[in-house]
């Protein structure tokens, strides 16, 4: 008998957000089961990585963070091209944490001219974050509103202090909020619940339930994430069927045991700092993240190659270290073949280029990549064409289709899917009454009564039907009385000592 | 699987002997349906009750011992998502000792092994387990191996060979200390069954998939064996990644009673880079495996590994708490400022972290509040003037500052009128709200 894993009933699916920036879209959510349960859901768009620039001088910073980025220290565009551009953010996510009144309290003019200079630098979005102070941010995400126009941005925090003000902005300029509530399922709900009554469209929100680092209470962050998803993808609560987004990479490297030095128990301080991140941003993946706000350039290629090894898409290739690659060969010649992205190569690549050099794999990818966007690159001799072509060939015959791109992976899948004959299902509850018989054809079913005797109940005799269209009562909540009226009464979480889970409650609120 | 405390009531002797060790037979019969006694403890009950309550009375996930005086456990965990309920026996650290590895290598490992401790609110975080793999296929230098180990006093092991020969040879010297067999497989199946049974040990299987995994592990519960650990074969990140979820949710939903032991997974095999490695073992933590072997161990990336695992097996229900006293930060002096917090884990980290990154020597009181945050315990009148006034003054902080000043937080601000009653000789100084502001506030505090 084969093994076949006991199925799980979801109803719902996770909205696909699109961030835009210059026709370049970045879509986020979408998946109709638990994080990277790929056994019996889909996967249609992997969770993204966003790259964190502060608009101030880290001074404060663990040293391992400021080594990467020590070029572009106090500049914010600098920084945000270098994200872009050489660790490859999907997205850039600029912190304006200089306007905090309880530090340098930069004025919101200020920022907002930081923030428009980020957003003309790059051409991936942006989500623009401030200090969560809620009345200066309602200030400052006023006037980034105003300087964004025209390009989609993403403001945040929204708190349920500001999200009137922001939400306001936010609509009136067409940008996004990332709706912010700590750490509690039903908060983070009745602010989606708000701003919908405010007038954003459910397009444009992003959730942020609050990120706590390793040691420093992630399994609050893991449990509300793991029961705002299961709300979602089993209970079908459309409130909170939002993509999620952890902003983790302060609240890791501002901890102690991040930032102490080397030491014999605590090993190396650099290696240390990036495996908290990169297990921090890990832990709530599993949870349920889709966009990871992140910072060391380590910790964001090891946990790039993990969602694609956990997601079964082939690795991305860096082009950082093909650069380096190139200037190694000094007169190396232009000119090489389209590769599809996502081919692994094994290769001598001296062999091809009739250069003294042995890389090993991924690497001719890279250079690959590095002469499309044309930043120098590399050529090749006409004998190294020829059996670079032929090797080419011979790869991509090999590649299976699944992973050639994240995109075309997960149409092909679809397309083999469709192809399949869906299996006839047999309901062992219910079976089709006999046509030529004019009794009916009961079921029944043992049952233990309250003292332990055996008993049979007569079976349904009607087929369970199924609605045409799901009715849901909350839409027709009107106005905000109503809908107040419906937080007090409605689907609520509650905790109890017994149970941590989620009740309807009995009671009015 | 499903009955209730009262139905096995019915089928038990009704004698309240007590010898179960539990007062009454109701309260047994409860106990049991709760998974959290066994059959057996009953003296008295009849075979035919037996045979009724065997299925119904058993943990869906069978609990693994390893060890003898000192051991480890694994297993009997009840929900699939750890807000449920709460996830109960930590997954197992295990570092892998191969005997085709050089003497510096071994005394490394083990070293670092006994070494690296840590301890994080009251509890001592460390690794856990020693894998010892028979890697060159040979009986004496496995052996050797054994004995080295064992007599550096570990005592919580694993032996991994593919020989069911070497394992038998390896079991003559460990049995007393209860090791892990590893493991069972479709060839020699018989063979370890019988001297895991013999020798009254618990035994892992391998399958090329959960497929093979339940036909072996159904064949050796019919041979009366019980203490079984599961390895599904897969090495592929998302693959076992699966196996985990889809074993958990067999024994927890479907009640596939052959799937109802802990699995064990290993890192060491699914990558070279000891980061990548580190996220695959945080993953199993997360993601449901009883054990999990290391290829080595650095604080560098176990440390981050241990507090994960404990931020993961934490009670949801239990809120962590710190012990009341006084914290020196940044060796204080009889001028450096007084400040007080709760006891919850959580403040005290952020609490005593950002003191700490603003290098101004301070005394931090924290008082118990049962584990509940400022502004919580506050409401529930857990951190109000009187409470506050009375550990002061036992503290014993009067002795160690010069100045009467104290800094409350600045959610519990409403108290300092009362607190000002109750201590009348200090000034009560209202600090930041948030964590993230203490540095500043301290820099210019006076």
């Amino acid at each position: 008998m084969a093994f076949k894993i006991p199925t799980l009933a979801y109803t719902g699916s996770i909205r696909p957000i699109t961030l835009e920036k210059n026709g370049k879209k970045v879509i986020v959510g979408g998946g109709d089961s638990y994080p990277f349960y790929a056994f019996e859901g889909e996967i249609p768009h992997v969770p993204k990585i966003a790259i964190q620039v502060p608009d101030f001088t880290p001074e404060e910073w663990a040293d391992a963070c400021l080594e990467p980025y020590k070029d572009v220290l106090g500049n914010p565009v600098g920084w945000a091209k270098k994200a872009q551009d050489v660790y490859k953010a999907d997205i850039i996510f600029l912190w304006l944490k200089s306007t905090d009144p309880n530090g340098l309290n930069r004025s919101a003019d200020e920022a907002a001219e930081t923030a428009k200079q980020v957003l003309e630098a790059i051409d991936i979005p942006l989500i623009v974050w401030g200090s969560t102070n809620v009345e200066k941010d309602a200030e400052v995400l006023r006037k980034v509103a105003m300087a964004c126009s025209g390009k989609k941005v993403a403001l945040g925090p929204v708190q349920e202090g500001n999200h009137k003000q922001i939400g306001a902005q936010a609509l009136a300029y067409n940008h996004m909020v990332v709706a912010s509530s700590p750490i509690d399922i039903n908060l983070a709900k009745q602010l989606n619940i708000l701003l919908g009554n405010l007038g954003v469209p459910p397009e444009n929100i992003l959730i942020d339930p609050t990120t706590g680092a390793i040691g420093y209470g992630i399994e609050y962050s893991y449990s509300v994430m793991e029961r705002i998803r299961q709300a979602a993808l089993t209970q079908q609560d459309e409130k909170l069927q939002f993509p999620m987004i952890s902003n983790l990479a302060d609240e890791v490297w501002k901890t102690k045991e991040a930032k102490l030095a080397d030491n014999p128990l605590m090993g190396k301080a650099l290696n240390r700092g990036v495996t908290l991140e990169a297990m921090t941003a890990v832990t709530l993946l599993l949870a349920g993240a889709d966009i990871l706000v992140m910072r060391h350039p380590k910790a964001i290629e090891s946990v790039r190659n993990y969602i694609a090894d956990m997601s079964g898409v082939s690795r991305p290739a860096l082009v950082a270290v093909s650069k380096e690659v190139s200037k190694a060969v000094p007169g190396a010649v232009a000119a090489v073949a389209n590769l599809p992205r996502g081919i692994k190569l094994d290769i001598d690549i001296a062999k091809i280029m009739n250069a003294p050099l042995t890389v090993g794999s991924d690497h001719v990818l890279a250079l690959v990549k590095v002469s499309e966007e044309g930043e120098g690159g590399i050529t090749l001799s006409p004998d190294a064409v020829k059996t670079f072509s032929a090797f080419l060939e011979a790869k991509k015959a090999e590649v299976q289709p699944a992973v050639v791109s994240e995109e075309a992976g997960v149409k092909e899948k679809k397309k083999k899917k469709a192809k399949e004959v869906p299996p006839v299902k047999i309901l062992d509850s219910w079976a089709a009454p006999d046509d030529n018989i004019g009794e009916f054809n009961y079921q029944k079913e043992k049952k233990q009564d309250f003292s332990g005797k055996q008993v049979e109940l007569l079976g349904a005799s009607y087929e369970a039907g199924t609605p045409e269209r799901k009715e849901d009562w909350r839409q027709k909540l009107r106005d905000k009385e109503e809908m107040i009226q419906y937080l007090k009464t409605g689907l609520r979480y509650w905790y109890s000592a017994e149970v941590y889970g989620s009740e309807k409650r009995k009671t009015p609120a | 699987m499903g009955l209730t405390g009262i139905q096995i009531f019915k089928l038990l002797p009704k004698t309240n002997c007590a010898e179960c060790g539990v007062p009454t037979c109701l309260a047994f019969a409860m106990k049991l349906a709760a998974g959290q006694a066994e059959l057996e403890s009953c003296p008295y009950v009849s075979d035919e009750a037996k045979a009724q309550l065997a299925e119904a009375s058993a943990p869906p996930i069978r609990p693994v011992v390893i060890g003898s005086d000192d051991v480890f456990k694994c297993g009997g965990e009840t929900v699939q998502f750890r807000h449920e309920k709460t996830f109960v026996n930590p997954a197992g650290i295990a570092v892998l000792i191969a005997d085709d590895m050089n003497d510096d290598d071994v005394e490394g490992r083990l070293k670092r092994f006994q070494e690296l401790k840590y301890e994080r609110v009251g509890l001592i975080l460390k690794p856990d387990l020693v894998a010892l793999q028979n890697t060159s296929g040979n009986k004496d230098k496995f052996l050797s191996l054994i004995k080295k180990v064992m007599d550096a006093g570990i005592k919580k092991i694993i032996l991994m060979s593919d020989k069911a020969e070497n394992l038998q040879a390896a079991s003559e010297i460990a049995a007393p200390i209860r090791p892990l067999l590893y493991a069972a497989t479709k060839e020699n199946v018989d063979a370890l069954g019988k001297l895991a049974k013999e020798k009254n040990l618990p035994l892992a299987v391998k399958g090329k998939d959960i497929d093979e995994v339940m036909e072996l592990t159904t064949k050796l519960t019919e041979m009366g064996l019980k203490d079984l650990v599961i390895d599904s074969g897969s090495r592929a990140l998302n693959k076992v990644f699966t196996d985990q979820v889809s074993i958990r949710r067999a024994a927890l939903v479907g009640g596939v009673r052959a799937l109802g032991f802990p699995t064990i997974a290993f890192p060491c095999e699914m990558s070279k880079d000891l980061l990548e490695e580190s996220l695959i073992a945080s993953t199993m933590v997360s993601k449901y495996a009883g054990i999990m072997v290391l290829s080595d161990l650095q604080g560098e990336s176990l440390f981050p590994l241990l507090v994960q695992r404990m931020n993961i097996y934490t009670d949801p229900q239990r809120p962590m708490a710190t012990s009341q006293g006084i914290y020196e930060i940044n060796l204080p002096t009889e001028n450096s400022p007084v400040l007080i917090t709760s006891n919850f884990s959580l403040t005290y980290f952020i609490v005593s972290g950002e003191v700490e990154n603003s290098r101004v020597p301070s005394w931090l009181l924290v008082l118990d509040t049962e584990g509940l945050s400022v502004l919580t315990s506050w409401a529930a009148g857990k951190f109000s003037a009187d409470r506050i006034a009375l550990f002061l003054k036992k503290s014993g902080i009067l002795d160690k500052v010069k100045h009467r000043k104290l800094v409350i937080p600045g959610y519990a601000a409403s108290i300092s009128g009362e607190l000002e009653e109750e201590l009348p000789d200090w000034e009560i100084q209202i600090g930041p709200r948030e964590g993230a502001h203490i540095p500043a506030y301290l820099k210019t505090w006076h």
